[in-house]
């Protein structure tokens, strides 16, 4: 047999590590390699094939933890091992594997009784992403004080603020992962959720919003003055109180989430 | 006098305890490079906190220097900017490949001893070691197979990589061990053959035996035949630094401690005093 190039070689190799157990291993690769200790050919190259996908299934669970303890170890590992063999890993990084796997789970709805388990997983993956963000340095008060009282401003926020919604409470499951459930009553899940997720001292904080006030920090965020945020956000909501966008300032100087504000038109 | 120089990994499992920053008997800690590369976040606070107190190796487990599809540019740059934040006193990776650009299988994967390798590898490692203007070192895989159509001998094939590359070797012991076992070679062979000015750090772990073959698990103590290995290498190599490796079933950080020291044992029993302190357990079962 030929000596295979190392590109052949790896290209091979790869092929033998990302298939499903029912496909054989190339003949040309089996005929290249020497097993270590005891091992068959093909047992030396099914210890790299299993690796990966323990390897992937672990850092899957690492950052889906809550979707893995919804589903069961025994779910969870089906689902795992059938997306990473569909989905490879393009990133040198382990832990950015799993972008696509809330998508993955919004199209294959596994659990007929589970519909929240995407965005579940959508919720895990901000956190994730929030979680390795910078920090930043917060307005103070006074500052804060001093200029909000204008319309026209334009506000700064932290490169850690995420706003997130979903037809389900995935807030409320994911504060009971790990937790001893024996049934998930619908009730405890079953509602729209508007979230504010955000760091201050290196810690992830989660705040819950009502409608309006999420859709005016959506605008706020995409660069609107107040005064664009608030009309664009009466015109969904024409009930919208003074409270609700007292509450709001008052979320925005607690949660120290803005680092600036411009008086730009 | 040189002292022993005795480290161990920095694992997130260990945060809580070393964040008040107690007295340790270690020298100094190991970092996984990409575990910090990525991030803002708590773990780049828990590294720079170390980085006061200790120096820091960082350690690779994704250059993939022997892949034929070339070194990732993007993880290039972010190693060397993690290299200039932390100013660690060694920079280095694996000796393998991990998988293809858009199929990374994330793993530390055996590569032929082949001068067709071996020349990609020294390219590789001009690369790297021009971006980020320092040396780096090269760590010994474990394997579960080999290519017969190899050229080198596997610790020729390292040597012959360090003299043309200007890198040097992380020499992993377990490792060693392990391919030794696997692969059915004298290991002292291999030790032999490596000259000690090539060695800039040694890797201490432990192995799970399978019963058909050794896995390089670090979830275990090292064991007796790994540690006279050390002991062997160590006597001709005083000044080389020491690190044990445990990334399953990590115990608790006077645990990992306590199994790290016995290395400083071994260095003092071939070298004399040294300021280290005492631990309470034997030290290996296999030295006398």
């Amino acid at each position: 047999m030929a000596k295979l190039t190392l590109s052949q070689f790896q290209h091979l190799f790869s092929q033998a590590s990302l298939r499903s157990e029912e496909i054989p291993v190339d003949s040309v690769l089996l005929g290249g390699i020497i097993p270590g200790g005891s091992l068959s050919s093909d047992a030396a190259l099914e210890v790299y094939r299993t690796g990966h996908i323990v390897r992937l299934t672990e850092a899957l669970g690492e950052t889906f933890e809550a979707v893995w303890w919804v589903a069961g170890d025994e779910n969870y590992f089906r689902l795992a091992k059938d997306f990473l063999l569909t989905r490879s890993s393009a990133s040198y990084n382990l832990s950015d594997f799993g972008q696509s796997f809330p998508d993955f789970l919004a199209e294959r709805q596994p659990f007929s009784d589970l519909h929240f388990l995407a965005d579940l997983a959508r919720f895990e993956w901000v956190f994730k992403e929030v979680f390795h963000l910078p920090p930043h340095t917060s307005l103070t008060p006074d500052h804060m004080q001093q200029h909000l009282l204008s319309g026209n401003l334009r506000l700064s926020f932290g490169p850690s603020v995420r706003l997130f919604r979903s037809p389900y409470s995935v807030y409320e499951i994911w504060k009971i992962r790990g937790t001893v459930q024996t049934s998930l009553p619908e009730a405890t899940w079953n509602q729209p959720q508007y979230l504010l997720c955000y760091k201050q001292n290196q810690q992830v904080y989660i705040k819950h919003l009502n409608q309006p006030e999420y859709h005016i920090l959506e605008f706020l965020l995409s660069g609107c003055s107040i005064d664009e945020a608030l009309s664009e956000t009466i015109q969904a909501h024409p009930d919208l109180g003074e409270a609700t966008v007292t509450n709001l300032f008052a979320t925005l100087a607690q949660t120290g989430i803005l680092t600036g504000l411009t008086n730009e038109p | 006098m040189p002292q022993p120089n005795i480290g161990v990994g920095l694992r997130p499992t260990h945060y809580p305890y070393l964040e008040p920053r107690p007295q340790t008997n270690v020298t100094w800690f190991e970092a996984i490079s990409e575990n910090y590369m990525d991030t803002k976040g708590r773990p780049l606070d828990m590294l720079e906190l170390i980085r006061k107190d200790y120096p820091v190796a960082l350690h690779g487990v994704s250059l993939s220097i022997a892949s034929t599809e070339g070194i990732r540019q993007n993880y290039l740059h972010n190693l060397r900017d993690l290299v200039e934040q932390i100013n660690p006193f060694i920079v280095s990776d694996h000796l393998c490949w991990t998988g293809l650009q858009q199929q990374n299988l994330h793993d530390l994967l055996p590569i032929p001893f082949t001068d067709e390798a071996l020349n990609l590898i020294i390219d590789h490692v001009d690369q790297v070691q021009t971006c980020l203007g320092r040396q780096i070192l090269l760590e010994n895989v474990s394997t579960y197979l080999r290519v017969p159509e190899a050229d080198w001998a596997e610790w020729d094939f390292l040597n012959e990589l360090a003299n043309r590359s200007g890198c040097r070797l992380l020499l992993d012991l377990n490792n060693m061990y392990v391919n030794a076992k696997n692969h059915q070679f004298d290991p002292y062979v291999f030790l032999e053959a490596i000259p000690t000015h090539v060695i800039g750090q040694i890797h201490l772990a432990g192995y799970t035996d399978m019963g058909t073959h050794l896995f390089d698990t670090h979830s275990k103590p090292v064991y007796p035949e790994v540690w006279d290995l050390f002991s062997s290498l160590i006597a001709r190599a005083p000044e080389v630094p020491v690190l044990l490796e445990w990334d399953e079933d990590i115990p608790e950080f006077p645990q990992l401690e306590e199994e790290a020291l016995k290395a400083a044992h071994i260095w003092t029993y071939h070298h004399g005093q040294t300021h280290t302190q005492p631990v309470s357990t034997p030290i290996f079962s296999s030295f006398s």
